[in-house]
């Protein structure tokens, strides 16, 4: 049976009136990538800071690797790294001297903490830049330079909060395999983002947080699961008529639909032969069409049957 | 150590924002004791500008003429009215004397009276100088003549014994021996309070605020360094850079100023050390509110000049007004140089050591009020953001 690593239960945080965490509990086992999705302010950095001991809390525990966290648990702090959503290194120290220097507040041991902080370099990619100081690099490599900060200790549980804000595809790209290859190597993630692609597509299980509260919490497909909606259907069509239109609404497990700028779109909730059964209608009624396409659903959609607003709209 | 080596690489960075403080005063300390040595503990005799004209021309007038000479400047004007108006218009001659006619005579007689008549500006202390001058040779004369001396004897002895030099001595209240190095060390004491407040504003107060910038403490407070230690060698930082700023200067200043402290300066370089720690803690007491780095030369300036210029530093004690001391007393500069000029001996005040301690006490205290607001000012910030 799988170790859990963490387990936050019952937790209660609140800013005078404002509860910015409801009664939220997580159990997150051994090896797992566990994604905390949310929109900005849904309280993932609050989760992450109270896992932490770096807030207190109202109510509830937190325990890590089956013990109590505390401010004072510096056998637990041993085994856990944090990059946080904030870039935090010295720009009065050279890319080698940050990581190291942050090594050296968990391995006293210069040779072992040598070894160590190679390895970080080497795992991030920055070889090329030892003798940078943060300011000469670009964001991409100042985020690696952050994770490399957080990692060299060789923590078996790893907490990034937002590592990929502000940064470039391919930097993202580098930061999200480098991830799932610290787990590879046994380390258990936790990732918090907004951005549920990235979520989507490195986490082994999600919890979709909303005002402080978990909404959901299982895998991808259990997530999609979850919800009514199964696959929008896309088709590029120079003109419909209404009727047709109609006809469409009236199909089997169809649900909203939807006609501009020449595109038809038609979501359905379950159902199986949906794009078969819409094609047919289109032929029967000879109508001649271009691109068709199916998009299955995505945890915004989840997000959004949940709560009925977007998680984009709520980034914004 | 990883905090502690931390903080002196930083502390690197901005080492030279702070070397720039400490050798512009380390260069205008020599400039200004060396100018303070040359002038303030010397007499010199005045000498102001005076025509004569005579009009007795005889024996007696002359000699009042020459030894009116050997005591100031004689110079010439026209013998017209306008001439001798705009020579004492534009400061070419402080005083117009004309001997009357007569003068020989009337001396021989024992009349000393309207001897003279002369043009001087109006309340001019040129004019007071050489009218006292004129009437003490005339009297000494008038009293050789009275014990029975000649008229020429009488003059030869009055201006011997006017010609005189009188030896003049400067005295202080330092103990030691040498009244200018007393001087020298209270001018460069006298400066210390605005460049200790400015390198430990400009060179301290930044290295704090990197280490507890929030995202750099969040992560030092996720290690298991213990927060004592990180605290500890926080202030094991603070300490080395503090001493080192304190000893650079009681070093440059005995270096400067070629001679070991000696007497009551030992005091003031306890005081200075006083001063250090407070300038310490104003640094550290700024950078526990967070400002952000740019403002830090802005607080710097105005705290360094405001204090400076409130509490006497550039602008001594007693020429400022009643309501700024009375304003200043609640600064910490004001006691510090309270204490260097009772040692200078410049404010009038005797030196004694319980006075001093006095004044090195209230130092001490507003320096324990400083890191207690610290204390306060860091348990509130911790608690709002939790």
């Amino acid at each position: 049976m799988e170790k859990t690593v963490v387990k936050i239960d019952n937790l209660v945080k609140r800013y005078k009136d404002l509860v910015a965490l409801d009664h939220f509990s997580l159990e997150i086992k051994e090896g797992e990538v566990f994604g905390l999705l949310g929109p900005n302010g849904s309280g993932k950095t609050t989760t992450i800071n109270c896992l932490l001991s770096l807030l207190s809390f109202d109510k509830g525990s937190v325990e890590i690797f089956g013990k109590q966290m505390t401010p004072v648990s510096y056998d637990i702090k041993r085994e856990i790294g944090v990059i946080m959503q904030n870039v935090a290194v010295f720009d009065e120290m050279t890319v080698y001297e940050n990581i190291d220097y942050f090594c050296g507040l968990y391995i006293k041991d210069k040779a072992e903490r040598k070894k160590c902080v190679e390895e970080a370099v080497k795992f991030v990619g920055l070889e090329d830049f030892l003798k940078f100081y943060p300011k000469k690099l670009s964001g991409g490599l100042l985020r690696r330079l952050n994770i490399a900060c957080g990692i060299a200790h060789k923590p078996k549980l790893i907490i990034l909060d937002e590592p990929t804000v502000a940064v470039d595809p391919q930097s993202r790209n580098k930061i999200l395999e480098g991830i799932l290859d610290l787990n590879k190597h046994g380390a258990t993630i936790i990732y918090t983002s907004h951005y549920m692609e990235e979520v989507e597509q490195i986490c082994t299980r999600i919890a979709i947080m909303d005002k402080g509260k978990k909404i959901a919490e299982g895998t991808t497909d259990e997530l999609k699961r979850m919800i009514k909606k199964s696959e929008t259907v896309t088709i590029d069509i120079l003109h419909i008529p209404q009727e047709v239109l109609d006809e469409i609404g009236r199909l089997p497990h169809a649900g909203e639909v939807e006609y501009a700028e020449s595109k038809l779109t038609v979501s359905f909730l379950g159902g199986k032969h949906n794009l078969i059964r819409i094609l047919d209608l289109l032929q029967k009624n000879n109508l001649s069409f271009g691109r068709v396409y199916t998009t299955l659903p995505t945890l915004n959609d989840v997000f959004l049957e949940i709560t009925g607003t977007e998680l984009r709209d709520k980034e914004d | 150590m990883q905090v502690f080596n931390a903080f002196m690489k930083v502390l690197k960075k901005r080492i030279g924002a702070a070397m720039m403080w400490i050798v512009a005063f380390l260069v205008i300390s020599f400039i200004v004791t060396t100018n303070a040595d040359a002038g303030a503990m010397k007499f010199e005799s005045t000498k102001i500008d005076i025509c004569v004209f005579d009009e007795d021309n005889t024996e007696e007038s002359k000699a009042l003429t020459e030894f009116l000479g050997k005591k100031h400047n004689i110079i010439s004007v026209e013998n017209n009215k306008d001439d001798i108006l705009d020579a004492l218009y534009y400061g070419r001659a402080d005083c117009v004397m004309t001997i009357k006619e007569g003068y020989g005579q009337k001396l021989a007689a024992g009349d000393t009276e309207a001897l003279f008549t002369s043009y001087h500006v109006h309340d001019s202390y040129e004019a007071t100088l050489a009218e006292n001058l004129v009437d003490e040779y005339v009297g000494a004369v008038n009293a050789y003549l009275v014990s029975g001396e000649e008229i020429s004897s009488a003059i030869a002895k009055a201006d011997k014994a006017m010609s005189k030099e009188v030896k003049v001595t400067a005295e202080t209240f330092d103990e030691g021996k040498e009244n200018s190095s007393a001087n020298d060390f209270y001018f460069y004491f006298q400066y210390l309070p605005y460049v200790f407040i400015s390198v430990m504003i400009a060179a301290l107060c930044p290295v704090l605020l990197k280490l507890n910038k929030k995202e750099i403490r969040h992560r030092t407070n996720c290690s298991c360094i213990t927060a004592r230690s990180q605290s500890a060698q926080i202030i094991l930082g603070s300490c080395v850079f503090v001493l080192a700023v304190w000893l650079i200067f009681i070093i440059a200043g005995m270096a400067l100023l070629g001679e070991m402290y000696s007497g009551r300066w030992w005091y003031a370089v306890l005081n200075s050390f006083m001063f250090v720690i407070i300038s310490a803690g104003i640094a550290i007491l700024i950078s526990a509110f967070s400002p952000e780095e740019r403002v830090v030369n802005v607080i710097a300036n105005i705290i360094g000049l405001g204090m400076s210029f409130l509490c006497g530093v550039f602008v001594p004690q007693h020429l400022l007004g009643d309501g700024v001391l009375n304003a200043a007393r609640f600064l910490p500069a004001f006691w510090y140089i309270k204490a260097n000029d009772m040692m200078s001996g410049s404010s009038g005040e005797v030196f004694t050591k319980s006075r001093f301690f006095e004044y090195f006490g209230i130092q001490a205290l507003f320096a324990a009020v400083i890191f207690a607001v610290v204390l306060v000012v860091m348990k509130v910030k911790h608690d709002k953001a939790d």
